[in-house]
């Protein structure tokens, strides 16, 4: 008899098979399973994104710092024990910087820098991939000597990184007089060709986990939610027929793990392809180490099914069944916004307009709490304004007897949320765009300042400085420019009441920048622009004086000037230079500014590829939200449409209650937008407002609400036709 | 209900024949319902009577037999003449009523009219009619917030606002509590008689199917006359 009544617990096994697939048949029945199926499969494939970008992160930031000790120079003070002499260098093509490594081997046999296959030759340069494409670019390939091949990617911190390594076509006679540095190998951490990139590991998984995870986990609230009174139902049908939490979520599962498991296995494709080749990401041009993933494919895959049980966890937990729940009504109206956010919207609002007239300081606090409280209050705000604007939309279809205007002004009139879900992602959308626009145009300043400089002086003057300028490498340095280029000397003296700085050189250098030739200091005014820049800084005074033999040059307050007589010459230029004196700087005026300011910008791409791929994330989270709205609302009207034949008045609805909602949505967010991006650059005194990129923001948005209407309405009028009555 | 019907009125169908795959649901199917009386079809669950419903609306298709409503042949129409004729000669009231709850009474017994593109104030004054009669409150209140009887009796007004000339009721008070059964059945029943339309219910309940002229149970696929004296 014992046996007999414990033959059922003997196989609990098939009451959870069972259980998964009561669950999987209930994925095939519930109304918006396509929609559901769809929507639970991109939040998994969300999730597991987001996994595979914290996975590659990690993997991609090991890998550099192992690269980057195993080529750090060993160094040692011993020069009979060292091996090799070691010194660093900064360039640039264009805006972007580079590392040069010089390296002069000094005993046979001594392995060369990781990355190389052999030592370069005297003369000789190795050059990453990219730095070799951007000296082509720039015709400069043999700027440092001979190209030798490029440098092979175990040598760089990642294949995205501009480095050179070269060898002087001249052993150094005096090492230590040219900030040589004795080494005996390599394989220490070493901080060489620093970038600009200033997070560590931990800090970008943080940003990844905010602007990827926070909204991948909106869109599964979202996902999960779709078709919800049906599946609700259920879970208080089997929670009455005495199932526990645990066959719930057995049920739960086997409805969604098809879908979740397609998300997942999606993401495997992106996975591959970074295992297989090395890939340039959107927006920062950075290079991802194919090898770096592969090293750490255990992770990979451990990651990639965490997600998708971190998926089904979430499922579960989303399917709680409420028993707090005591209305016998639908409680979906308006009344429960409560009128304080609205007042606390205003409250913002009104922050922002004042922060003007208040005291310098405090002005920017009242401006960014008056920011916090305005955008945290405007869903609500809008909210009502929904409700508002749907029983005006409502009052219109009925006196005009338009049932697709009465029907979607009712429908956002009860059920605002829909909308506002979907318009905080529009504004967020909007405001973001402009204000990261506003935000770099206030980083760029001093480039632009820069870069306006460039542009008035071109590329026809060049700096010259290194912390080895004998007077002996000046003249060699005079003899190796171009022809049509002319090095002189300037000596600034910025003391007095008549500060001014002074230019030396010999009488035919002079005379090419058509000055006189004093043989002692005199005052002179010139129309030449780069001069005048020369002395703009010290109220344009300016002096001339010729000298015969060496410049004068090694004094802090001297330095060395080349002009050009026509422009492009830059590249000659540098490239003599650097055959003179490696390491060398070779500068146009305000060239560092522009470099320093593009860097900055570079890093603002790294918050657009994680910015936008959350924005994105969000959108879709809006789209599937008010998808499943419309599914519940084609399931209320088919009836109707099927009795009397009528499906234009799905677009009608679409129209109304997602289209023009929608778009009055992107113009409230584009005034605010606008207004409040003016008031930012106004309170923080910097930056700068751009009109086309916030157009181009509501342009993009008018569409995807038109898009979204259409897509609504398309689907409801394909749906329609094949309702039919459920009667128990 | 044997006898011929007067042309153009009521509901005539004719050896329908409907079948799934190798299973016959309705086989050689014949029934006529007069105007201003009552036909009700009771049976077990998955006999086939909500099959019988989709056939006369039109949504599945048999594959044989005839069905006239207001003398208007439905069978064998193309789609645009049948939804057509089923605006015109058919209601239908379902059994969770399938009413958008954010409309109040008015609108949404008014929207088949407004739908169909007829004159909206004649279209609201109908509905107020109806409902009147029907005795449902018709405020502001969207009916999402009344009761259930009076959410099935504005289903009634809206199946009646286009005056049809045949009334199709599917489980029309399955979701209903006892009370507002009696109400819902009440109301159906006179309304029907009232207006001249020839009703067809479908249903479970012993007491809606009681009040009807005349009830056939559906057995094996077929139409069998259940004699009121015989059921006790």
């Amino acid at each position: 008899m014992t046996d007999r009544h414990s033959t059922p617990l003997r196989r609990p096994g098939r009451l959870w098979i069972q259980l998964l697939r009561i669950g999987r048949a209930a994925a095939r029945a519930t109304p918006g399973t396509r929609l559901r199926v769809w929507a639970l499969a991109m939040a998994s494939a969300a999730f597991a994104l987001t996994a595979l970008a914290l996975v590659t992160t990690s993997a991609s930031f090991d890998g550099r710092t192992q690269r980057d000790t195993a080529r750090g120079p060993l160094l040692t003070d011993n020069r009979q024990q060292a091996t090799a002499l070691w010194k660093e260098a900064v360039d640039s093509f264009g805006t972007s910087p580079h590392g040069i490594v010089y390296v002069e081997p000094l005993k046979a046999g001594t392995p060369p820098p990781p990355g190389l296959s052999r030592w370069p030759r005297p003369g000789e340069v190795f050059l990453s991939p990219e730095l070799a494409r951007a000296a082509k670019d720039n015709n400069s390939l043999d700027r440092y000597g001979r190209y030798a091949g490029p440098i092979d990617k175990q040598g760089l911190r990642s294949p995205s990184e501009r480095l050179a390594y070269a060898r002087p076509a001249h052993a150094p006679a005096d090492p230590t007089a040219a900030s040589w540095q004795y080494i005996t190998g390599f394989g220490q951490l070493f901080p060489m060709n620093q970038e600009i990139y200033p997070h560590t590991k931990a800090q970008t998984a943080g940003v990844i986990a905010v602007l990827m995870a926070v909204p991948a986990l909106a869109l599964l609230v979202v996902a999960t939610r779709v078709g919800s009174a049906t599946r609700d139902r259920r879970s208080h049908l089997v929670n009455a027929l005495g199932a526990s939490w645990a066959h719930r979520a057995v049920i739960n599962v086997g409805e969604a793990f098809v879908p979740a498991a397609l998300g997942t296995l999606v993401t495997l494709v992106p996975a591959a392809v970074l295992l297989a080749t090395d890939v340039r990401l959107p927006f920062t041009g950075y290079i991802v180490d194919a090898t770096d993933l592969r090293h750490a494919w255990p992770q990979l895959i451990a990651s990639l099914a965490a997600s998708l049980v971190l998926t089904l966890l979430l499922v579960v937990a989303l399917h709680r069944v409420q028993r707090t729940k005591t209305a016998t009504r639908p409680s979906t109206y308006s009344s429960h916004l409560p009128k304080w956010r609205l007042a606390l919207c205003a409250a913002g609002v009104l922050a922002i307009a004042f922060s003007q007239y208040a005291p310098k300081g405090p002005d920017v606090a009242v401006f960014l709490a008056g920011t916090v409280l305005m955008w945290a209050m405007l869903p609500s705000a809008i909210a009502m304004l929904s409700v508002a604007n749907g029983k005006r939309i409502a009052a219109s279809g009925y006196r005009e007897g338009n049932p697709g205007r009465l029907i979607a002004g009712r429908w956002t009139a009860a059920h605002p949320g829909v909308l506002v879900r979907l318009s905080v992602v529009f504004i967020i959308g909007i405001g973001l765009i402009s204000h990261l626009q506003v935000w770099n145009s206030r980083l760029g300043d001093s480039a632009a300042a820069a870069e306006e400089l460039t542009q008035r002086v071109g590329d026809t003057l060049f700096t010259v400085s290194s912390s080895n300028l004998a007077p002996g490498t000046t003249g060699e340095l005079a003899r190796a420019l171009p022809d049509g280029t002319h090095l002189l000397a300037t000596t600034a003296h910025p003391e007095g009441e008549r500060p001014r700085i002074e230019l030396a050189g010999s009488c035919p250098d002079l005379a090419a920048l058509r000055l006189p030739c004093p043989a002692t200091a005199r005052p002179v005014t010139t129309r030449d622009p780069r001069l005048q820049e020369l002395a703009a800084p010290y109220q344009g005074h300016l002096t001339v004086r010729a000298v015969k033999g060496a410049l004068p040059t090694g004094r802090a307050n001297q330095s060395l000037i080349v002009a050009a007589d026509k422009p492009g010459r830059q590249a000659e230029v540098e490239k003599a230079a650097y055959a003179v004196l490696p390491g060398i700087n070779v500068e146009t005026p305000g060239e560092s500014w522009v470099i320093g300011a593009h860097e900055k910008n570079r890093l603002n791409h790294w918050l657009y590829l994680f910015g936008g791929t959350g924005l994105a994330l969000l959108l879709l989270t809006g789209l599937i939200s008010a998808a499943a709205e419309f599914v519940r609302i084609r399931g209320g009207l088919a009836p109707l449409s099927v009795l009397t034949g009528n499906t234009r008045v799905f677009r009608a609805i679409a129209t109304w209650y997602l289209t023009v909602p929608l778009l009055i949505a992107t113009a409230i967010a584009t005034f605010i937008t606008n207004w409040h991006s003016l008031f930012f650059v106004v309170s923080l005194r910097e930056g700068k407002f751009s009109w086309p990129v916030l157009a181009t923001a509501a342009i993009g948005f008018s569409l995807a609400a038109v898009t979204i209407g259409l897509l609504a309405a398309h689907s409801a009028r394909r749906a329609a036709p094949s309702w039919r009555p459920e009667a128990d | 209900m044997t006898h011929t019907p007067p042309p153009g009125g009521g509901l005539q169908i004719e050896g329908l024949t409907y079948q799934v795959g190798d299973r016959v649901l309705l086989n050689n199917v014949g029934l006529t319902v007069d105007p201003g009386t009552s036909v009700a079809v009771t049976g077990p669950s998955g006999s086939g009577k909500s099959t019988l419903l989709m056939c006369v609306l039109g949504l599945i298709k048999p594959a044989s037999g005839t069905i006239t409503a207001g003398g208007h042949r439905l069978t064998g129409l193309l789609p645009g003449a049948l939804t057509k004729a089923r605006r015109k000669h058919l209601g239908m009231v379902f059994q969770f009523g399938e009413l958008l709850p954010e409309l109040t009474p008015v609108e949404n017994v008014a929207l088949p009219m407004l739908l169909d593109g007829a004159d909206h104030r004649r279209a609201y004054e109908s509905a107020t009619r109806l409902l009147e009669e029907l005795e449902v409150p018709h405020g502001s209140t969207p009916t999402g917030m009344l009761s259930g009887g009076e959410r099935q009796r504005t289903a009634v007004a809206r199946a009646l606002i286009a005056e049809p000339s045949v009334l199709l009721a599917d489980e029309p008070t399955g979701a209903l509590d006892p009370k507002a059964r009696e109400n819902v059945a009440d109301q159906l029943f006179r309304i029907c008689r009232e207006r001249d339309c020839a009703l067809l219910v479908v249903t479970h309940d012993p007491a809606v199917a009681d009040r009807a002229t005349a009830e056939f149970q559906l057995q094996e696929s077929r139409l069998i006359p259940v004699e009121r004296g015989a059921r006790a």
